[in-house]
């Protein structure tokens, strides 16, 4: 008698079904998951990392960092001298309220050291980023200890 | 669990409710275990592929694509892991024959329902299932017990559909022919009806 396609299958997972599922030993599940919240504690433990600078961060200091330049190159390499100081001293001898105090009026504002603009503006953009890096720095610090 | 417990399951998990795993260790590990089983052929290895699976899942849980089965990425690597593993088993040891000690002992010319209990039976087709080639083995498992279509079995021993259905009939013929007279297929589907 020959065996049809349908009917081999049917006779085939007849004999197949009475064989059960393989089990593992009992204690399987629970060392499976001591494992795993092993390696979910580790997890816990490294802390994310981001950058201290955002993308939108380093943007912008990019960008200020390009303006500046571009002023630089435009204005040309002409040198300025200190002594526009003496014009704020001016300004402040001229209000009456300092012009009362000898001892304002007396000084002699002169700065005789000149310095290039470039100078002058890398010590400012200096400043500046120090302190932006301070406040930044600050606030991580905080938010890793919270 | 259908597709939506899965999900809510898995969203759990992701959240960092990690005990919320064992459903997901406790519904798949006896198919996992099998299938790793049956690739193996030893049981301390096949529970070391098992594990090996539920942690790979659990670390790659966050990478798992919602529109697929949880079952079928389970079962994909629980296939790729048993198969790596035969792999190297077959580089350390000589292929192990299967015992064939007790149906010789038998004796399959008599009526097979008188000779064999069922115990013996069930032994018989498990070593029938074991002599077929690995991926054979995957697929006669999967289309058998879980019930799988023959587009998800592919998707997880990774050939074609219809290459899939090649070996499912093939293996079919090899099981019916090894085990018409050790098991007596026709009566064992007489009982049956």
């Amino acid at each position: 008698m020959n065996t049809t396609n349908e009917d081999m299958d049917r006779l085939v997972r007849r004999a197949v079904k009475m064989s059960p599922l393989e089990k593992p030993d009992k204690g399987f599940s629970h060392s499976v998951m001591s494992k795993i919240e092993g390696l979910a504690e580790e997890k816990v433990i490294i802390p994310e990392r981001s950058p201290l600078i955002s993308q939108t961060g380093w943007m912008i200091i990019v960008s200020l960092i390009v303006i500046a330049f571009s002023v630089l190159l435009i204005s040309g390499p002409t040198k300025i001298s200190l002594s526009y100081f003496d014009n704020y001293v001016s300004l402040f001898n001229s209000i009456s309220l300092f012009n009362s105090v000898s001892l304002f009026s007396n000084i002699n504002y002169s700065f005789p050291i000149s310095v290039s603009n470039i100078f002058l503006t890398g010590l400012f953009a200096f400043v500046f980023f120090f302190i932006i890096e301070i406040s930044i720095i600050t606030r991580n610090i905080k938010k890793v200890n919270h | 669990m259908n597709t939506v417990d899965e999900h809510k399951t898995i969203k759990r998990v992701l959240n960092g409710d990690v005990k919320a795993f064992e459903e997901i260790v406790v519904l798949f590990q006896d198919m996992v275990f099998t299938l790793a089983y049956r690739v193996v052929k030893n049981r301390e290895e096949a529970e070391e592929v098992a594990q090996d699976v539920f942690i790979k899942v659990f670390k790659s849980l966050k990478s798992f694509n919602e529109k697929s089965k949880l079952s079928t990425w389970i079962y994909r690597i629980t296939y790729n892991l048993s198969i790596n593993r035969y792999r190297s088993q077959k580089q350390q040891l000589v292929t192990t024959k299967i015992d064939n000690s007790n149906e010789n002992k038998l004796g399959y010319t008599k009526d097979a329902l008188t000779e064999l209990s069922e115990q013996e039976k069930r032994e018989v087709i498990n070593k029938a299932i074991l002599r077929l080639a690995e991926t054979e083995k995957i697929i006669i498992t999967l289309y058998y017990y879980e019930d799988l279509p023959i587009a998800e079995i592919a998707e997880i021993v990774g050939i074609s559909p219809q290459n899939v259905k090649v070996k499912l009939f093939r293996s079919r013929q090899k099981l019916h022919t090894e085990l018409k007279d050790k098991v007596g297929l026709e009566i064992l589907d007489y009982e049956y009806n």
